[in-house]
């Protein structure tokens, strides 16, 4: 699972997640691309459970990339605790995700697989997505 | 490269966000002019012209903006768009001098399917503009490359492209354009599979809590 390899804080705080995705909002690599809708943390277990969905059903010959990285620490008090006596020990990591960044991206498959692969992945997700195509980028450009 | 006619209208810049939304949702694009001798001018755009030029003649074309009855050469400078949506947001145009050099990036599009795709290979995407100097009569509205003949490993650079004297490039020539890489075999992806399972790595911290 994805997790840093040295941080420089054990337990941060929360933050908070105004705004749209102002960077990583398009297709770079590959030709699709499953695009947040909504902000929110994404868990490595989350993210590593969509791209097992995705690569179990394009098989072989698709490639995926995953954009995002799972870089802060959350973390949690033991159940039944009292209040006080400190913050709690991280427990899981999370990747802030901010409406329109693109989390993963996929080549190599056609649309019709890419499609499907990206839905499986979606139901791993905490947060609405769409799938999107690199041409499709800059929508009014479609427009005529 | 022809210069097409914009007709823009100044814009009241105390009017705030609000009034900028109600204006998109009418199809009119808020925008800026600057330049040496224009100075700085706010303006709208309708949407429609400005989808027209840009489906007609790319990003690069030299655009003849009539301001109060005032022609101004200018060029498209940057386009902001809504990141999710997509929809355009907001319009730089940058005054120009014929006779004056200028950098601009320019789209670049591949032809042809490529020898490694049939063989399994995936196509990697990198860089798909240039960054180029030249006379904005010069500018090339694309450049175009062939990529039918590319095997798997193989790749395209900014080194690759062929243009003509009149036209700098500035990019590095060992940019990645596009590379043809070898298909994943399903072991790799078994491999990743069972270095999860073996439970979490605990990060280093290297600040003080």
């Amino acid at each position: 699972m994805l997790v840093p390899k040295r941080v420089k804080w054990r337990r941060p705080h929360r933050g908070t997640m105004k705004g749209k995705a102002q960077r990583g909002n398009t297709v770079s690599y590959g030709e699709y691309g499953l695009q947040s809708l909504e902000a929110g943390w994404i868990t490595n277990r989350q993210i590593e459970a969509a791209r097992i969905a995705m690569t179990r059903y394009i098989k072989r010959g698709g490639k995926v990339w995953i954009k995002i990285f799972p870089d802060k620490p959350v973390t949690a008090k033991p159940a039944e605790t009292r209040m006080g006596a400190g913050k709690g020990s991280p427990e899981f990591w999370v990747a802030v995700v901010k409406p329109g960044r693109i989390m993963f991206e996929l080549a190599g498959v056609p649309e019709d697989i890419a499609r499907e692969a990206f839905r499986l992945a979606m139901h791993k997700l905490p947060v609405k997505c769409k799938f999107v195509k690199r041409e499709e980028m800059g929508g009014d450009a479609n427009e005529s | 490269m022809k210069s097409i006619n914009l007709e823009l209208t100044k814009r009241n810049t105390s009017l705030g966000k609000g009034a900028l939304n109600r204006m998109r949702k009418e199809g009119v694009l808020p925008a800026v002019v600057y330049g040496k001798k224009v100075g700085t001018v706010p303006v709208s755009v309708v949407k429609k012209d400005l989808i027209g030029i840009l489906n007609n003649h790319g990003t690069n074309a030299i655009l003849n903006l009539i301001i109060a009855g005032k022609p101004i050469q200018a060029m498209i400078k940057e386009i902001q768009s809504h990141p999710v949506t997509g929809h355009y947001w907001h319009v730089d145009f940058a005054e120009i001098s014929l006779d004056q050099e200028i950098r601009t990036e320019v789209q670049i599009n591949f032809t042809g399917e490529p020898q490694g795709i049939k063989e399994g290979g995936i196509i990697q995407y990198g860089d798909t503009t240039v960054e180029i100097e030249c006379l904005p009569e010069d500018i090339p509205g694309s450049f175009t490359m062939d990529i039918s003949k590319l095997k798997i490993g193989d790749k395209l650079t900014v080194g690759d492209i062929k243009t003509e004297n009149n036209v700098k490039i500035l990019s590095e020539p060992e940019q990645i354009l596009i590379s043809v890489i070898p298909p994943v075999m399903d072991d790799e992806d078994e491999e990743v599979d069972k270095v999860d399972e073996t439970g979490e790595e605990k990060p280093e911290v290297a600040g003080k809590e």
